[in-house]
């Protein structure tokens, strides 16, 4: 069986010197431990703290194409001297190195909405030209995870450059497209041999393996319906905290709103969630979602039918933040489980 | 406009009229500042634009007048919360911003040589103002107009300036109607749909476009299936909260169908298709 990409070896002495390099024409952004137990994708400095073992990192890595808050214009003045001033995106090249596949397939699903639904959001577009990504293999899923149950693999190569599979004292670096051949050209890499390439693919196999899909996506997917009782129990417990959007990889909607000062103001976008009750508040009073019960029917109808129908493709990858961060363990495997296993 | 231009950079405007419509609505009227964005923005009947009032935020509003009045644009604006309270409070000469002109728009030519039934409540009016405003100015390509408009007192009906305009306009007809007359009130009291059953307009060969609010047009509906309009001969718009305006923000969706693209004008027949969540 022949793959459509180049197999590589990087011995993992060889890691901080091609991180070195990289670094030298571009801004490195990959997992580093905040405590024992989070991770988050944050920006490397010359000495990378990377924690590359473990599941994937507690914080999605969207905040770098997403920012949390975004500045979107300044204005100064007032009356006739009234000015606006563009802010121009950071559009800095950047590798994300170490990225999870579930986290790679969700970049694509924010494409989707910011690049393909309607016009291009220059902000988010001109971040994400400038973005390539340096995947990493999981070898150890986190509790929570089920990206084999939304059509991903743990060793999945969806929008990635470079997929990296750990085996031990080396790396197997599968060089994925162009922009990937660049950055391995940066690295002391060597061919893999064909035990290298063999043992990359046990180890997907094992891990995939040991994660077997938790319910029929596609049957879940066509049985989710608008008057189900699950919506209201998952109000009951639900405390709209939001984290499940917060840390969500695909989660995308944003608020926008001013803040002043004498001289003037700044008009910035920060993240909201259809969880919040004000999300769709309007200003007459009138609220097309006024309890629990509603928002959490859009959130997983959201991801799994309004997305469906209109892309073709569910707004989640799997990653399994939501259910491990629940503070009330809502879970969003068991609600599609028991969909897609009505009727049967 | 460059192609990397951001869509949430607005365009400025000044506010050159502001009319007091009743105690709690305005009417904007807007003039770019930038002399050829002035000449060159056009827009459909129907649509809707994204208002800044800097350093307080942005809100939705339908465009309240017709493209075939080139220069300026307006918005009418009644005040219910913390941007509406800051536009109330704008003179002339302040200015603001303005993105769009977003979303689809009434059918116009669909309309064409078809008789038009209007059905209007409160500030529901605006919107159906544009496209009135509109035919009028292009009246010969428009057959018989009646138009219905409705609000609670006299003294909360807007747009009562051109009452005398629309009422002579050739073969147009104007039904005013209030729930409560005061001591000058000579016309209709009572509910529109109670109006529009007496007058019975014709249905054939008609569209109907209806805007207000939701309880006038859920007895507005019955009685213009009971004329004889079809679904797809009943237009009306949705009003959803938005922040983008462009499909990005994710908060207008009703299932899939994003109000800010898809919308906000959707005939009867596309908004029972929908789920019911708005």
């Amino acid at each position: 069986m022949s793959d459509p990409y180049r197999h590589s070896i990087l011995p993992k002495t060889a890691l901080g010197g091609w991180l070195a390099r990289l670094l030298d024409s571009y801004r490195l952004v990959g997992p580093v431990a905040d405590t024992e137990t989070v991770t988050s994708y944050r920006r490397l400095g010359p000495e990378p703290m990377l924690r590359l073992s473990g599941p994937r990192p507690t914080v999605s890595p969207k905040a770098h194409l997403l920012p949390q808050t975004e500045t979107l214009f300044t204005f100064q003045g007032s009356g006739p001297a009234l000015a606006l001033t563009a802010v121009e995106p950071d559009a800095t090249p950047t590798v994300v190195f170490g990225i999870r596949p579930c986290d790679a397939r969700a970049l694509r699903r924010l494409d989707d909405v910011f690049l393909e639904r309607a016009e291009r959001d220059v902000h988010y577009d001109q971040r994400r030209r400038a973005t390539l990504l340096v995947g990493l293999a999981c070898a150890t899923p986190g509790w929570g995870c089920f990206c084999t149950s939304v059509g991903g693999s743990p060793a999945g190569t969806e929008g990635l450059d470079l997929l990296l599979t750990d085996l031990g004292d080396r790396y197997h670096v599968a060089v994925l497209t162009p922009a990937g051949e660049t950055l391995a050209a940066a690295a002391e890499m060597g061919d893999a041999a064909p035990d290298d390439i063999e043992a990359a693919r046990a180890q997907h196999a094992a891990t995939a393996a040991r994660m077997p899909a938790l319910f029929d996506v596609d049957a879940a997917v066509r049985n989710i319906r608008w008057d189900a009782p699950v919506w209201a129990e998952i109000a009951e417990r639900c405390l709209a905290c939001g984290v499940c959007s917060y840390l969500c990889p695909t989660c995308h909607c944003f608020d926008i709103q001013d803040e002043a000062t004498p001289d003037g103001g700044v008009r910035f976008r920060c993240w909201d969630t259809c969880q919040f009750g004000e999300f769709t508040q309007m200003g007459a009073g009138h609220n097309p979602r006024p309890t629990q019960t509603e928002r959490a029917r859009q959130r997983v109808s959201h991801k799994f039918k309004y997305l469906v129908e209109e892309f073709g493709r569910a707004g989640c990858t799997g990653c399994g933040r939501c259910v491990e961060r629940c503070p009330v363990n809502i879970d969003i495997r068991a609600i599609l489980r028991a969909f897609a296993e009505e009727g049967r | 406009m460059t192609e990397d231009r951001s869509l949430y950079l607005p365009n400025l405007a000044v506010i050159d009229r502001i009319a007091q419509e009743t105690w709690d609505t305005k009417t904007f009227r807007a003039v770019f500042s930038d002399p050829g964005l002035r000449d060159a923005f056009t827009y459909h009947p129907g649509q809707f634009q994204e208002v800044s009032v800097f350093g307080v935020g942005e809100a939705t509003f339908c465009l309240a007048s017709t493209p075939t009045r080139r220069g300026y644009i307006e918005f009418s604006v009644k005040r219910v919360g913390a941007l509406t309270a800051a536009l109330h409070e704008l003179t002339e000469g302040d200015a603001v911003g303005i993105r769009g002109p977003y979303g689809n728009w009434f059918p116009h030519e669909a309309m064409r040589g078809k008789r038009l039934l209007f059905v209007g409540g409160g500030i529901g009016m605006a919107p159906l103002r544009s496209l009135l405003n509109f035919c009028l100015d292009r009246r010969s390509e428009f057959g018989h107009i009646d138009i219905f408009y409705g609000a609670r007192t006299p003294g909360d009906l807007c747009y009562t300036d051109e009452f005398d305009a629309w009422r002579t306009a050739p073969d147009v007809n104007l039904y005013l109607a209030v729930d409560k007359g005061d001591e000058r009130w000579t016309g209709y009291v009572g509910v529109v749909p109670r109006y529009v059953r007496e007058v019975a307009p014709a249905a054939e060969n008609a569209v109907a476009i209806t805007c207000g609010p939701p309880v006038m047009i859920k007895f507005t509906l019955p009685e213009l299936q009971r004329l004889g309009f079809t679904d797809e001969q009943i237009i009306t718009t949705l009003e959803m909260r938005m922040k983008c305006g462009v499909g990005k923000c994710g908060r207008c969706n009703i299932g899939h169908t994003y109000v800010c693209l898809d919308g906000p004008v959707f005939t009867y027949a596309q908004i029972r298709r929908l789920p019911p969540e708005f």
